[in-house]
């Protein structure tokens, strides 16, 4: 992030996570219009000076320059779930799964640990988790993880640890309860899931506490 | 005033985390998944790049200068070198490195230059083939690939070659290993983002064979291709599988017009 985007980003309606990362393929900007709000994409340039005439252009395009973020997963997040979300029929897959796998609930504490875990979750590998900031490094292929427990029910965390891409069929997040379908998968991990039921219900245990 | 600011932003190169241009070719065929190619140089961190700038700082250059030695040098049955026919290397293997694989005809198949390499040898030295990962055979690829350093990588993938480019093409895109991600889910979708603290990289072949700075190893671009199956925990093809040059010979394609940088430093 370059110096003079935090400056830009002041003010009540940034409230959009401010991107850590070195680099930005795209910037999203939020523009006003009398109807709804848009999001416009825009073709990303990089350097204090082309951010600064990056919204100068824009304002002098005729757009008000409401919030500009760096790589906003969240929203298109969101975005990807409505569509995909209303092409499925299925209400058990539209909704989550609302049993948990073990019939119990799952341990916070041990999620936590999961999330970390480079051989188990490794989660905070491709999300930024501000309750795991203790952990060095966090990617940020995949949208911040702050919040999920208010974005999403316990039904729907479940199904998107046990296999995302009942949601977002394109997704690189890998399915962590499913064993069918996957190819060359070697020894000693063939025939396995990534995390056991009981883990499951760990993360989602502890994703529920992301408010 | 504010459309020129705009117009100017537009021209401004492309940063990257420090402040770098990262230097980006237009893709130049249609029906390339990338919109601009970015060399691997360039999601490198700084003191690897710094290496490879400086040929006498760059380690790989151990391996280029024991190629060159090896150039020269009689072996096998028939008691010839590599120079017994080509001669200079920089006359008669300039450009040669940039427009492999490259499908021939005496084996019907599409080979890579380690291959080719091994088949003068058995072919008219009547010496032994080097296995894979050798470091014969890395130093002579590595030496033959620098004469074709700063051409633009320009491989066919038309006619013969197209079963093995139709290949490489889909295992670049299939989902693989107990995490189930394609080459593609990285590589393209996500380049310049943050897998913990690493930077993905457009996986490009331009700079093999490469010295990996944390394996402080020599590294061919199979072993490389290893490394990635393991990391998805996929069972990996075997380095020289037709299944890796077919991959091979894709990514080139995938990469056609930027410059070889052999012997490159990587991470």
């Amino acid at each position: 992030m370059n110096s003079l985007a935090p400056l830009l980003m002041t003010g009540a309606q940034f409230n959009q996570p401010v991107c850590e990362t070195p680099v930005h393929k795209e910037a999203h900007v939020l523009t006003s219009s009398p109807l709804r709000i848009r999001q416009v994409k825009v073709t990303m340039l990089r350097g204090p000076l082309s951010t600064l005439s990056l919204c100068f252009a824009i304002l002098g395009f005729g757009g008000a320059a409401l919030a500009l973020e760096c790589k906003p997963k969240t929203a298109g997040y969101f975005k990807e779930l409505d569509s995909v979300a209303a092409g499925i029929t299925s209400p058990i897959e539209q909704n989550g799964l609302a049993r948990s796998l073990t019939g119990a609930l799952g341990d916070p504490q041990k999620g936590r640990v999961a999330m970390i875990d480079p051989q188990k979750g490794s989660c905070i590998a491709c999300h930024r988790v501000a309750a795991l900031s203790a952990e060095p490094s966090h990617g940020n292929l995949g949208p911040t993880l702050n919040g999920a427990g208010s974005r999403f029910t316990e039904a729907q965390l479940r199904q998107l640890v046990i296999n995302p891409k009942t949601f977002f069929p394109n997704t690189v997040m890998p399915a962590f309860h499913v064993t069918e379908g996957l190819t060359r998968v070697p020894a000693p991990f063939d025939g396995g899931p990534i995390l056991t039921a009981a883990e499951v219900e760990d993360v989602v245990a502890f994703l529920k506490t992301l408010k | 005033m504010l459309i020129a600011l705009g117009l100017l932003a537009a021209a401004l190169p492309v940063l990257d985390a420090i402040g770098q241009e990262r230097k980006s070719l237009p893709t130049k065929d249609k029906d390339n998944p990338l919109t601009e190619l970015i060399s691997g140089y360039y999601f490198t961190a700084l003191r690897p790049r710094a290496l490879q700038d400086d040929d006498f700082d760059n380690p790989g250059f151990a391996w280029v200068m024991q190629g060159e030695k090896l150039w020269s040098q009689s072996e096998g049955a028939a008691q010839k070198s590599c120079a017994s026919c080509h001669g200079d290397a920089a006359q008669s293997m300039r450009a040669a490195g940039a427009a492999y694989p490259k499908f021939q005809e005496g084996t019907k198949s599409v080979l890579n230059l380690e291959q080719r390499i091994n088949m003068c040898r058995q072919d008219h030295m009547q010496a032994s083939p080097w296995t894979y990962e050798s470091d014969g055979l890395l130093s002579m690829t590595a030496y033959v690939k620098l004469q074709s350093r700063g051409m633009p990588v320009d491989v066919q993938t038309d006619g013969p070659a197209s079963e093995a480019f139709q290949l490489g093409r889909t295992l670049y895109n299939t989902r693989t290993g107990q995490l189930g991600m394609s080459c593609a889910h990285c590589h393209n979708d996500h380049y310049g983002d943050n897998l913990r603290a690493e930077v993905l990289s457009q996986g490009h072949s331009n700079g093999y064979p490469a010295f990996a700075v944390t394996r402080q190893k020599f590294t061919s671009l199979h072993e490389r291709f290893r490394a990635c199956y393991r990391e998805r925990r996929a069972e990996p093809y075997e380095a020289g599988s037709a299944e890796f040059v077919a991959l091979e010979l894709y990514l080139a394609w995938r990469g056609k017009g930027l410059p070889v940088e052999t012997p490159a430093v990587r991470r």
